[in-house]
C-alpha cells in the first residue's frame, strides 16, 4: 500500500465526491450501469448497444490523476524487479518516492 | 473507464455492438474489492482471467467476445484472451505499455518527478498547472490537445483519492505467446509513433515479430485518444478489423 488511510477503500468523504461525479458522467454517458459479483469483489459494468449485437468488453488505462503516474513509475519498478521488466532505476529513487507518498 | 474510452470509442461501437465497459478492481471507478480492501483483487493473470470470466457469466454473456483495450487495460484483455481465448474473438490493443516493450527510463524519471512536485506545489496555483502541461503534453504530439480531455472534476476528485491500488504487475509478453494469441484471436495494435511511455518502434518490432497486425499514427502520442485525426480514424480502422 503507498497509502495509509482511516477510510477502507470505497469509504470516506473524498470517495463520496467522487462518486457523485462519476455517477452522474456514467448516467449520461451509459445507457445501463450495474454491478456483478465475483469471487475479487462487486464489479461496475457500464453497458451501451443493443444485447444482440456481437459483444465486446473494453478495458480501461489506469486512472490518470497525477499521483498514478507516480505510483504506476514504482510499481513498474517492482515489476523490473520481480519479472524481468527491462527498467533500471536507482532504488534510492523508489525508497524517496514511497517515503513522500507515505507523508501526505 | 470514463477517463479515456467512454465518451470516445464507446458511443460509435454501441451502434453495431453491446459494448461493455469494465470498471476494474482497484482502480478509480466503482468496482469494490471484496471486504473494501484491494488486496483482495485478482493478482496474478490466471486470477485476472478468472475474475473477467466471472463477470461475462454474471451477464449471462456465452458467445465469444471482442477485447478492446487501453494502455493497462490492454494488460488485463490479454489475460482473458491467453487463459481463455476460447471466449474471444478479436483483440484490439491502444497504446500498450507493458506488453510489447520496456517502460521508457526517461518516462519514469519524468513521472517520479511529477508525482513528487506535484506534492509540493498547492493544487489551486499556476505551478501545478504548468506541471501537469508539462507531463501530460509529453504524452501527445500536439499539448493543445490535451484541451480534449474531459471531466477534469472527476480528475479533481481522483486526485484527492490517492492511487489506484490495482494488484496485477504487467510483464513483457514473449512473442511465442504472443504468437499463440494472435492465431486463436486475431490481434490488432494501435500506437502513435510520439508514444513517450515505451519505445514504439521497438513496440511495433515486438508485435510483428508475432504476427500481430499494426497500426502507427504518425502524430500521435500515448494518449492518442484525444487526438486528431488519430482520435476519429481509430474508430473506423477498429470497425473494419472487428467485421471482416
Amino acid at each position: 500500500m503507498l497509502f495509509s488511510s482511516k477510510y477502507k477503500w470505497h469509504e470516506g468523504p473524498k470517495w463520496e465526491r467522487f462518486f457523485q461525479i462519476y455517477d452522474a458522467i456514467a448516467k449520461d454517458m451509459f445507457e445501463e450501469s450495474r454491478q456483478v459479483a465475483t469471487h475479487y469483489g462487486a464489479t461496475q459494468v457500464h453497458m451501451s448497444g443493443n444485447p444482440q449485437n456481437p459483444p465486446i468488453v473494453f478495458f480501461h488505462g489506469i486512472a490518470t490523476c497525477r499521483l498514478m503516474y507516480g505510483a504506476c513509475a514504482v510499481l513498474l519498478i517492482s515489476s523490473s524487479r520481480s519479472s524481468g521488466f527491462h527498467v533500471s532505476v536507482p532504488w534510492c529513487c523508489t525508497v524517496v518516492f514511497v517515503v513522500v507518498l507515505h507523508g501526505l | 473507464m470514463i477517463f479515456t474510452t467512454g465518451d470516445w470509442l464507446f458511443p460509435e461501437l454501441s451502434k453495431d455492438y453491446h459494448c461493455i465497459a469494465v470498471d476494474a478492481i482497484g482502480d478509480m471507478g466503482r468496482s469494490c474489492p471484496k471486504d473494501n480492501n484491494p488486496g483482495n483483487g485478482p493478482g496474478t493473470e490466471e486470477e485476472t482471467a478468472e475474475w473477467i470470466v466471472q463477470v461475462l457469466n454474471e451477464l449471462h454473456i456465452q458467445q465469444p467476445v471482442h477485447v478492446i483495450g487501453y494502455s493497462m487495460g490492454t494488460t488485463l484483455g490479454t489475460c482473458l484472451t491467453r487463459f481463455y481465448p476460447e471466449k474471444v474473438g478479436k483483440m484490439i490493443l491502444m497504446a500498450p505499455v507493458f506488453l510489447l516493450a520496456p517502460v521508457r527510463i526517461l518516462w519514469l524519471a519524468q513521472a517520479i518527478s511529477f508525482g513528487l512536485l506535484s506534492q509540493m506545489v498547492s493544487q489551486e496555483g499556476s505551478m501545478a498547472k504548468s506541471l501537469q502541461d508539462w507531463f501530460f503534453g509529453s504524452m501527445v504530439a500536439d499539448p493543445k490537445s490535451l484541451a480534449n480531455m474531459k471531466h477534469p472534476e472527476l480528475r479533481k476528485a481522483t486526485e484527492n483519492i490517492g492511487t489506484a491500488q490495482v494488484r496485477l504487475r504487467p510483464t513483457l509478453v514473449d512473442v511465442e505467446i504472443l504468437t499463440q494469441i494472435n492465431q486463436n484471436c486475431p490481434t490488432l495494435v494501435v500506437i502513435g509513433q510520439r508514444e513517450n511511455v515505451v519505445d514504439p518502434q521497438a513496440a511495433v518490432a515486438h508485435a510483428q515479430k508475432a504476427n500481430l497486425q499494426v497500426i502507427e499514427y504518425e502524430n500521435a502520442g500515448h494518449m492518442f485518444f484525444c487526438e486528431s485525426p488519430a482520435r476519429d480514424d481509430v474508430i473506423e480502422r477498429a470497425k473494419e478489423f472487428l467485421s471482416t
